[in-house]
């Protein structure tokens, strides 16, 4: 085993993950708060010990339309089953397990930007995501923290969720947010990039 | 009066996302798109564990578990 080097990158994701995880647990989230524990175990695991699947799906590449097909069912799953059921849960498995494993092996990375001009997408990218975070956050403990009735208090301090919740109760906005959620998915999979 | 500072305040953060891409697909040499910063970013395993744990959360988190 080779000495381990601790990014400054990867300390703030092993932070961040942590809060995630620290917060879910604090708002009584258990299986949430398990998942992202789970997700800064991984982590550490794979700074300390080098990556443990690695040599199971090293370079587990499928044809792009095999990709797409699977991520059409995992589609056709979210939308048209009951939302919060059982099969929703198969299709969001489904879905990580096989984002995970495809999105293991590096990517060549394509380096067409500046270094300074990525650098500074990613500080002002990752600004903004802490103060949508933060932001949630403040809504959520003001809510909860709150003398008002909950009912009342998280629609004085609504979180994302509370603002989300009709709209994906609705049959197109499910499939809107399925459909994002699915491309986001692919995104990371660099779908459109691989040969 | 809070409900409309809370959603001003979600609206201003996705605003100022959307006019950071817009800006940087205008000039990507100053700043990168996203696509970009983020295919350098999943280099890194760990940034690619984290980016990906938080994708499938919000999965999990909108389409199978309660949200409220």
């Amino acid at each position: 085993m080779g000495r381990i080097i601790w990014k400054r990158s990867a300390l703030l994701w092993l932070l961040a993950l942590a809060i995630m995880a620290g917060f879910q647990w604090w708002r009584g989230a258990r299986v949430d708060g398990l998942l992202f524990t789970l997700a800064v175990a991984l982590v550490l695991v794979d700074l300390v010990k080098g990556s443990p699947v690695e040599p199971f799906i090293r370079r587990r590449i499928l044809p792009r339309g095999v990709i797409v097909a699977c991520a059409a069912i995992v589609g056709v799953i979210l939308t048209v089953t009951p939302r919060n059921g059982w099969l929703d849960l198969v299709g969001v498995l489904i879905a990580g397990a096989g984002v995970m494993f495809l999105a293991w092996s590096p990517q060549p990375t394509r380096d067409v930007r500046p270094d300074a001009a990525v650098h500074r997408s990613s500080t002002i990218w990752a600004l903004l995501a802490i103060s949508l975070c933060v932001w949630e956050a403040l809504a959520l403990v003001i809510s909860a923290t709150s003398p008002l009735a909950a009912t009342y208090a998280l629609q004085a301090f609504p979180t994302v969720s509370v603002l989300l919740d009709p709209l994906l109760r609705s049959g197109v906005g499910q499939v809107f947010f399925v459909g994002c959620w699915l491309l986001t998915g692919l995104g990371l999979l660099r779908l459109w990039s691989r040969p | 009066m809070t409900r409309i500072i809370m959603i001003g305040g979600y609206l201003v953060i996705v605003t100022a996302m959307l006019v950071l891409e817009l800006y940087a697909r205008r000039k990507p040499d100053d700043v990168a798109p996203l696509s970009d910063m983020l295919a350098d970013a999943m280099a890194s395993r760990t940034i690619r564990i984290g980016l990906i744990s938080a994708w499938w959360w919000f999965g999990w988190h909108f389409f199978f578990s309660q949200t409220m």
